[in-house]
């Protein structure tokens, strides 16, 4: 790699140039404005440049310029390592007040341009959290000690880990990926519906601990490098990395149209036909108290509102944002009717919520059944939680 | 939780982080957000007594930094200087980053700091050591290399791996500032490509990788025992490791034999490889692994694997690897001539509204070429085609898909895309000159197939009113019925006939294809003439033509051409009545008007076909400098290097086998032998256990304790193991424990079988890619 650029929404706010004579942040960008459609860019400036974009949820993008010859993976899984590792030492918003612990992580997990760690939890052994003012501060801690043999336990898990406070959390996730077509006056049919999923584990356990973890049916997918197993299993025992870790990925084939939220809208309605009208409901469920975040953004032109039961709605110049608010409780339908001066193509939905996920995956246990160093008699707090958020829904 | 003083313990702890945090953020705020302070006080700050106010100065200049004003962080050198030898190591390491950076600008100043840093390469703790070395090798001095070199050397023995792996690092550091000392390092690299360690071996097959990418030799004695530490390095150098070995294997292995059988060396690699495809998270580590397992299977890869390879690369598909995946999917399928992959994960690339330009098409270009659910993917490709929530180019290229899948598809399926391709036509799609395109190479590749085609692109014509929207499709229809003349030479008189009618009402470029199609008739019938007087056109013949119905037609639109009110078409007129007029210039007519156009274009998106999988090159779609394709599998069994080079001695093999907790272990994976339809065998060696005192004896100079953990080959959930736990005289008093496990197995997968004809798969030639369409010289391309 030769250089890393961090940008937000306007401009430049870090940059990091990694071989001796890095590219200019003047001339990158002017090459990526030219190609706003593609992520993946081969420079016209210099031959020996692909500049690779990526945009984070976080508002942050990434930019990181690499040789032609370096696979178009490395820094699609670079950047992943990175915001993982920045995320251990403070939220991503805030990197302007944090340049010298960047600058700590990148030299850590860079050697001669090439990735030197792969696992945040080793950037933590050698960069030192609260930045390094707080090191300062806290004359007590203990003196810097960083000795690693080949007996230490795995590498990913960093050495002498203590916590004051020991906790274990399993967080069950699932994102939405959904196409319905409409149908009729109020049905749809899903085109595609599935949710990727992932099982996260946050462990705050001193010493070297060894979990089991048991779920209520059999996943395949990707596993961290922590977990031995292959193949498809439901109880894994393995050694953690310290802090939050994706555990594990699956992917299932559920239908979520129909799932805790639906919606679906008609057009040529009203008398000149060139009304539509959206609606949205929200089914009860046991485990969830409410939706968060509901909005339903509505494609196809400019729009007049005449009819809104709730929720407040922006007109842009593709369409709108019909937003329902931070949280809506269940069991609820709301409705919008409004003139489009085109023809609305397509609504997407987005929403999260928490307690429950679609594929209805449980945790049954998580257990330590090991653990070096944790202390006599300490007895961790265990916690689970589920949730589901929205990556596609597209109504058509 | 019964000992309150714990608790006690426990709120004064997250008081005092609390308070922590509040004076970071204060001071971060203080001392980053705020005015910002003059070059004098940083300098001030840098040489100040306290650390913490020196810390605050660097904390400044790295903030110059990182905000592109490296010009004004460089004014501070030699104030940063002073604190290479900071007692503190955080304050050390951001030092070293400026220094890294400001060195190759300031020898001088900076060879003074080479002597404290070299002081820290006997430093009694190994992450200052290490860092002494990568600094010293990274700053670029050519004038050091000798104390590089010597840092080199002395690190090799190094007790600690942290520092053996900084030196395989520095190895390729020093080459590239002093490329003389390359036999040295070579020495160096070779030791250290035996190191006990696997995570230095992964670092020092990366420099290796750097330096000397041919030495491929150094690799024998090494490859048995790359294949098996492959699963517990770190997932970028296991990639680079598997691109190494996929070349190893190319040029010293013996190449598969037939169809149906790998060497064992390759059996032994590609055995790493599945259950990494399957398991993995790593984006790097799978794309390497499957890129390698086509380049080293004959020819189609084992069904098998064929499954568990595209569940592996579908889980990419998301996030930062979405356009990379996709790029190798498309690859698989059109290169590998694999059109049966992915069709059951087809919903998978269903475009949504919000997908960049270049992953819509990405997803286009595979759902096109699945030989899966038909209707599904038709449906899908004619939704993207129509409606507004696409980007046009989308749409475009929805278009294109529909129609190489037109001329690919069974007849029923053909006839009725082709009906809505014209369709199309008639409205006023954005997608009009790519519709013309399709319909125009389905036309030109089976001109007998396609004469009803043609009548119906005619009647297209009278069913458009005269307006400005239809303008450019009546236009295209005309345009590509006179190309077609020679097809279906009464479908174009009759369009000529109607269309010469309202010809007065048309827009300008209507009128100038109806010129256009009225010669082109004419000549077409003329040079029938000529043929039936076996080349013996004279005038009175052509007098006599020019009493027939098309001959008066013709004359009738040069008649009305020349009262056109567009100079352009006056002209047109002028030039084609003059050139059709004296029958010695038909032929020069005939080389003008019917000279034989090329078939459209094949998208250019497809142009990647022999480039190597997992390439910036294959997502660009371009061969970028530097890229270089794998080598061919050596045939000349008689060059091959002795497969007993690759023999390695009993402690090596035990070698790696206390830490396979780190890893995918071999075990489970989908054994070979159970193929027993396709020939396979496959040859487990017993499982060996290893004596404690081997173990001791690999074991770096670690003496915790360690248990055997025997395991049944069949074991699923519950691994059976001893576990007897010592007490360690460590700095803290912690339990070690290490599992100890044997993992020798599946050493050789003495054959594999393929089902392909094809014998020799690096040379195989990829599809020519002629699945979608690109309009040519159009002149009707409405953009």
């Amino acid at each position: 790699m030769e250089a890393i650029f961090i940008t937000d929404a306007t401009s430049l706010i870090f940059e990091y140039p990694v071989s001796g004579s890095p590219p200019a942040w003047k001339t990158i960008s002017e090459e990526i404005d030219l190609h706003p459609g593609s992520d993946i860019i081969q420079s016209t400036s210099s031959s020996n440049y692909v500049i690779y974009r990526f945009k984070r949820a976080s508002g942050l993008t990434f930019v990181i310029v690499a040789d032609p010859t370096v696979s178009p993976s490395v820094p699609a899984q670079f950047v992943q390592l990175l915001t993982d590792s920045m995320a251990q030492y403070f939220v991503l918003g805030k990197l302007d007040s944090n340049y010298d612990t960047v600058t700590l992580i990148l030299s850590e997990t860079l050697d001669n341009g090439v990735p030197y760690l792969s696992e945040p939890d080793q950037v933590r052994e050698f960069v030192s959290k609260g930045g390094v003012l707080s090191k300062l501060l806290s004359q007590s801690a203990t003196p810097h000690k960083v000795s690693r043999s080949a007996a230490d336990g795995p590498y990913w898990r960093r050495q002498n880990v203590r916590h004051t406070q020991n906790e274990l959390f399993v967080d069950v996730e699932e994102s939405i990926t959904c196409v319905v077509r409409r149908q009729g006056a109020s049905k749809t049919t899903p085109v595609v519906s599935y949710v990727d999923g992932s099982v996260y584990l946050t462990s705050h356990l001193s010493g070297v601990p060894e979990i089991e973890l048991s779920l209520s049916r059999p996943i395949a997918g990707g596993k961290h490098v922590c977990i031995t197993k292959s193949g498809p299993a439901s109880r894994f025992r393995f050694t953690p990395p310290d802090g939050r870790t994706k555990l594990l990925t699956y992917t299932q084939d559920v239908n979520v149209s129909s799932y805790l939220v639906n919606c679906t809208f008609h057009t040529g309605l009203g008398l000149q036909k060139d009304e539509f009208e959206v609606r949205v409901g929200v089914l009860m469920n046991r485990g969830v108290k409410a939706v968060d975040n509901l909005a339903v953004e509505v494609f196809g032109g400019k729009i007049k509102t005449l009819r809104n039961t709730t929720g407040d709605f922006i007109t842009n110049q593709k369409g709108g944002v019909w937003n329902l608010g931070t949280t809506t409780p269940m069991g609820f339908n709301a409705t919008f009717r409004g003139i489009c001066d085109g023809n609305v193509s397509h609504v997407t939905l987005k929403y999260s919520l928490q307690g429950a996920v679609p594929s209805g995956l449980k945790v049954d246990s998580v257990n330590i059944v090991a653990a070096r160093g944790l202390g006599e008699g300490v007895k961790p707090y265990k916690g689970v939680k589920y949730a589901t958020d929205v990556a596609e829904y597209v109504v058509r | 939780m019964s000992d309150p003083f714990a608790k006690i313990g426990a709120v004064l702890e997250s008081a005092k982080e609390l308070t922590l945090e509040a004076a970071v953020s204060a001071s971060s705020r203080l001392l980053v957000d705020d005015a910002p302070l003059s070059a004098e006080e940083i300098k001030k700050l840098l040489n100040a007594r306290s650390d913490r106010d020196r810390l605050a100065g660097m904390r400044q200049v790295i903030g110059f930094m990182s905000k592109g004003r490296g010009e004004e962080a460089q004014q501070f050198f030699p104030d940063v200087m002073r604190n290479t030898a900071s007692q503190s190591l955080d304050m050390r390491k951001l030092v070293f980053v400026y220094l890294i950076r400001y060195a190759p600008m300031e020898h001088d100043l900076a060879l003074m700091s080479v002597n404290t840093i070299q002081k820290s390469l006997s430093d009694s703790s190994p992450t200052v050591r290490s860092l002494g070395v990568r600094v010293l090798s990274s700053l670029r001095v050519p004038a050091i290399s000798g104390i590089v070199l010597f840092a080199i050397k002395k690190g090799v023995t190094d007790v600690s791996p942290l520092v053996r792996r900084a030196v395989a690092g520095a190895i390729a550091k020093c080459y590239d500032v002093d490329p003389s000392t390359f036999p040295q390092l070579v020495e160096f690299l070779q030791q250290l490509l035996a190191d006990k360690n696997v995570h230095v071996v992964g670092s020092a097959i990366m420099s290796m990788l750097l330096i000397c990418p041919d030495r491929l030799d150094l690799i024998h004695p090494i490859y048995r025992r790359l294949c098996r530490i492959i699963p517990q390095l770190d997932t970028f150098a296991a990639a680079s490791v598997i691109d190494l070995l996929v070349r190893y294997n190319r040029t010293n292995i013996a190449p598969p034999k037939g169809n149906n059988s790998v060497d064992a060396d390759t059996a032994l690699l590609l055995s790493a490889l599945y259950p990494a495809i399957e398991n993995s998270l790593s984006p790097v580590f799978i794309m390497s692994a499957v890129s390698a397992v086509y380049a080293l299977c004959p020819g189609q890869v084992q069904p098998v694997y064929q499954e568990t390879i595209e569940v592996g690369l579908v889980r990419l598909l998301k996030n930062e690897t979405l356009e990379v995946a996709l790029t190798m999917i498309k690859q698989i399928i059109l290169q590998r001539d694999q059109p049966n992959a992915f069709s059951t994960h087809v919903h998978r690339f269903v475009v949504f509204p919000d997908d960049t330009a270049s992953v819509a098409l990405l997803k286009i270009a595979i759902m096109a070429s699945i030989k899966g659910p038909r209707q599904f993917v038709l449906s899908e490709l004619k939704h993207y085609a129509t409606s507004t929530s696409y980007e046009r180019e989308v749409q475009a290229a929805a278009v294109s898909a529909i129609g190489s899948c037109a001329s690919g598809g069974t007849n029923k399926e053909s006839d009725s895309l082709v009906t809505w391709l014209l369709r199309q036509i008639r409205s006023e799609a954005p997608t009009l000159s790519e519709c013309l395109t399709c319909v125009r190479l389905l036309i030109q590749q089976q001109p007998q197939k396609h004469v009803a085609t043609v009548t119906k692109l005619a009647r297209i014509y009278t069913t458009l009113d005269t307006s400005a929207e239809t303008s450019p499709a009546k236009a295209s229809v005309v345009w590509l019925v006179s190309e077609f003349v020679s097809v279906a030479p009464e479908v174009g008189e009759a369009l000529l006939y109607s269309a010469l009618k309202n010809v007065a009402y048309e827009d300008t470029p209507v009128r100038a294809q109806i010129m256009d199609l009225a010669s082109k008739v004419y000549l077409f019938r003329i040079n029938e003439v000529g043929k039936a007087a076996e080349g013996e056109l004279t005038e009175e013949k052509q007098i006599e033509f020019s009493r027939s119905f098309v001959g008066q037609l013709y004359s009738h639109a040069l008649y009305c051409g020349r009262f056109d009110p567009s100079y352009e078409i006056r002209d047109k007129v002028r030039r084609l009545g003059a050139l059709l007029s004296n029958p010695a210039s038909t032929e020069l007519a005939t080389l003008m008007l019917q000279a034989p156009k090329q078939a459209p274009k094949v998208d250019s998106t497809n142009t990647e076909g022999g480039l190597e999988l997992n390439t910036a090159s294959a997502v660009l779609g371009t061969p970028l400098s530097g890229y270089v394709s794998l080598p061919p599998w050596e045939k000349d069994l008689s060059v091959l290097p002795d497969a007993r080079l690759r023999d390695e001695p009993e402690e090596v093999v035990h070698m790696d086998t206390e830490k396979v907790v780190t890893g995918i272990s071999h075990k489970e994976l989908p054994s070979m032998s159970s193929n027993g339809t396709n020939g396979m065998t496959a040859t487990k060696p017993k499982l060996q256990k290893q004596t404690l005192d081997e173990f001791f004896a690999d074991t770096v100079g670690s003496e915790d304790s360690s248990e055997e953990e025997e395991c049944d080959s069949d074991d699923d959930d519950g691994e059976e193991e001893d576990e007897e736990e010592k007490d360690e005289e460590e700095e803290d008093e912690e339990e070690e424990d290490e599992g100890e496990e044997d993992e020798e197995e599946e050493e050789d997968e003495s054959s594999e079988e393929d089902s392909s004809d094809d014998d020799q798969p690096a040379s195989q030639s990829p599809v020519p890619a002629s699945q979608s369409l690109l309009h040519e010289e159009n002149p009707f391309a409405n953009s």
